[in-house]
């Protein structure tokens, strides 16, 4: 047991780590457009199948553009769906924009089948091409490692950009307080695209980082939004320290219950939810949910 | 006209009703076993999204995961049958009824207890619960394939596609008429008034989460009996009962029905259960068909196809201001 304690929670950490990006994208977008977009998780599973591509032609230098492309190109798909369709339900009850985001995923999910098929892809060159290491006395894939780095680092650029750069101030400011920022001159709507652009951007970088190491496959976007709103339920919704410690917090449970309890492993992140939302309504890190 | 008005206001419920009943009741023996199969199928369906629309349409809350009700009930009746060996279905029924007022009572405890995003996404996730349950526990469940469900016996008949839709219709006219005595009663009207305003309900000293709560058992309960007729109508229970997809059909109905109208939903299953039947047979891209209309009834017809041109026709032509010459 202690001496497979560090695999485990490597293993959590791997999870965390593309939970993290999923949800603080779902994060962003909602405590600045006030939109939960249901359609991530399907931004999601986009990224993972565009990510397929490439990663099976087994061109390295290809592959590690691939990085850059997949988030870039989900991104823009975005801002097409925010600047096309979620624009006109900004003023609209949150049932009708819930209801739009919704039939958006069912959109999304069924053209992925549609193009790519029902099977699912393996895409595990770049998982064998790095092998493996021996780390705190077990041996561990280095692909896995890098993927937890690689998160690491876009929440410490995430952070920086929102903490300290003129535009993050902005953003966050549309997050306070909508009109306020507008009648300070903010183009307010332009802040909601880049907020779309950058959210859906870190959920398909979420998808190309998990391809290599599981598989592209059906249903991985339903699954995502799930883990990624609880992610947010037990961090608080719209605050990204939340999505950082809510996915460590669910990784880590994942990763011990799938050892321990395989058949249980899902009941205990829905306890953990459960015992969140009764203690503490807003998270541990939320603040309070109000219209902007 | 003149026949119609002679009949005092308080038969038209009734009336109607009977005649409805008379037409469920008589419309095997001019249809064709497909057609009758099609019908139970569109009378679940109304049964399921009147209940949901007790939530949706009359409380406001938005949920995402009124599927598991749905399953929730098919899963008892089909692992009673098939597990247990009960083959009586007034046993089945009370049993699934039961099953579905628990649990909607627990989830709807928790999940009442937020608005908006929050209650739309916990419906979601404890929705997927159940589906990820329904997996899981396979040994029970018979996992992806689900399982197989023979016919059960009503009062000692065999109850087969026509008996079933006997069944079916006549719990559809009693759980119409419950519904509509629901929507019109004192907790109806303070649903109603939850949905146009929590905080001014609240003043007026209606304990608001406590209504709503009792309005999500009782669409859960619907959506159990609704799944406690689903299971013989397939012979057949399967984990994708609980998938969001599922949860999304009950939206789709409610929504073409349109959810500001009390027969709405009625409208919306029959519309359903034909259109499905219809598309199925050329695309196996449903989905996308599905979340295209709600994404198109979101954005353009807000009051639902059929309510949209409900209204848009009173206006037109029933409307008051509009003066004949």
């Amino acid at each position: 047991m202690l001496s497979t304690l560090p695999l485990f929670i490597l293993n959590g950490l791997f999870y965390a780590a593309t939970l993290f990006l999923i949800a603080s994208g779902l994060t962003i977008i909602f405590s600045v457009a006030g939109i939960l977009n249901l359609a991530h998780g399907a931004i999601f599973m986009l990224g993972a199948y565009l990510a397929t591509l490439t990663m099976l032609t087994g061109d390295i230098r290809l592959i590690i553009i691939t990085f850059i492309i997949v988030p870039f190109i989900i991104g823009l798909i975005g801002l097409g769906i925010e600047r096309g369709l979620i624009k006109w339900v900004y003023d609209r009850e949150s049932e009708y924009q819930l209801l739009l985001t919704y039939g958006l995923s069912l959109v999304l999910a069924d053209l992925v089948r549609m193009m790519f098929g029902p099977q699912p892809i393996s895409a595990s060159f770049l998982l064998r091409e790095s092998g493996v290491i021996d780390i705190l006395g077990v041996t561990y894939p280095v692909y896995n490692l890098i993927v937890i780095v690689v998160a690491l680092f876009v929440g410490l650029l995430l952070w920086l950009f929102l903490d300290r750069t003129r535009l993050g101030w902005i953003v966050r400011a549309c997050s306070f307080d909508r009109e306020m920022s507008s009648a300070l001159g903010v183009n307010v709507g332009l802040i909601y695209a880049f907020t779309f652009f950058l959210g859906s951007a870190l959920g398909g970088l979420a998808g190309a980082l998990i391809v290599p190491s599981t598989v592209a496959m059906l249903g991985m976007d339903v699954n995502a939004l799930i883990e990624s709103f609880i992610v947010i339920v037990i961090g608080g919704l719209g605050s990204i320290r939340g999505a950082f410690i809510g996915s460590i917090i669910v990784g880590l449970v994942r990763s011990f219950g799938i050892y321990f309890f395989p058949r249980y492993e899902l009941a205990f992140i829905y306890i953990i939810m459960a015992v969140v939302l009764l203690i503490r309504p807003r998270g541990l890190f939320g603040r309070e949910y109000r219209r902007v | 006209m003149h026949i119609l008005r002679s009949i005092p206001k308080e038969y038209y419920i009734p009336i109607s009703l009977g005649l409805l009943f008379l037409f469920l009741i008589s419309f095997p023996l001019i249809a064709s076993r497909y057609l009758i199969f099609l019908l139970s199928l569109a009378l679940i369906y109304a049964i399921w999204a009147l209940g949901y629309n007790f939530l949706f349409g009359y409380t406001g809350l938005l949920s995402f995961g009124h599927a598991a009700y749905l399953g929730v009930g098919a899963y008892t009746v089909g692992l009673l049958i098939a597990r247990v060996g009960i083959k009586s279905f007034e046993i089945l029924f009370l049993a699934a009824v039961l099953t579905s007022l628990g649990i909607s009572a627990l989830i709807g405890y928790l999940c009442v207890k937020y608005t908006e995003v929050y209650f739309a996404l916990l419906t979601l996730a404890f929705g997927e619960f159940f589906y990820a349950l329904a997996f899981k526990l396979y040994d029970i469940t018979g996992g992806s394939d689900g399982v197989s469900v023979p016919y059960p016996y009503l009062f000692g008949y065999l109850m087969d596609t026509k008996l079933l839709y006997y069944v079916v219709a006549v719990l559809f006219v009693i759980l119409l008429y419950f519904a509509w005595k629901v929507v019109n009663s004192p907790f109806g009207k303070t649903l109603q008034a939850i949905r146009e305003d929590p905080v001014k309900a609240e003043f007026v000293g209606i304990h608001v989460k406590r209504y709503q709560w009792y309005s999500f058992i009782l669409s859960g309960v619907y959506s159990g009996i609704a799944g406690a007729l689903y299971a013989p109508l397939f012979a057949h229970i399967y984990p994708d009962l609980f998938h969001w997809t599922t949860s999304g059909e009950v939206l789709f109905v409610t929504l073409i029905g349109g959810h500001r109208m009390f027969l709405g939903p009625v409208l919306g299953a029959i519309i359903y259960a034909f259109l499905r039947s219809y598309i199925t047979a050329y695309t196996i891209y449903w989905p996308f068909v599905l979340g295209l209309s709600v994404a198109v009834i979101a954005l353009i017809f807000p009051n639902g196809i059929i309510g949209s041109a409900y209204s848009f026709i009173k206006e037109r032509y029933f409307s008051k201001t509009v003066v004949s010459k």
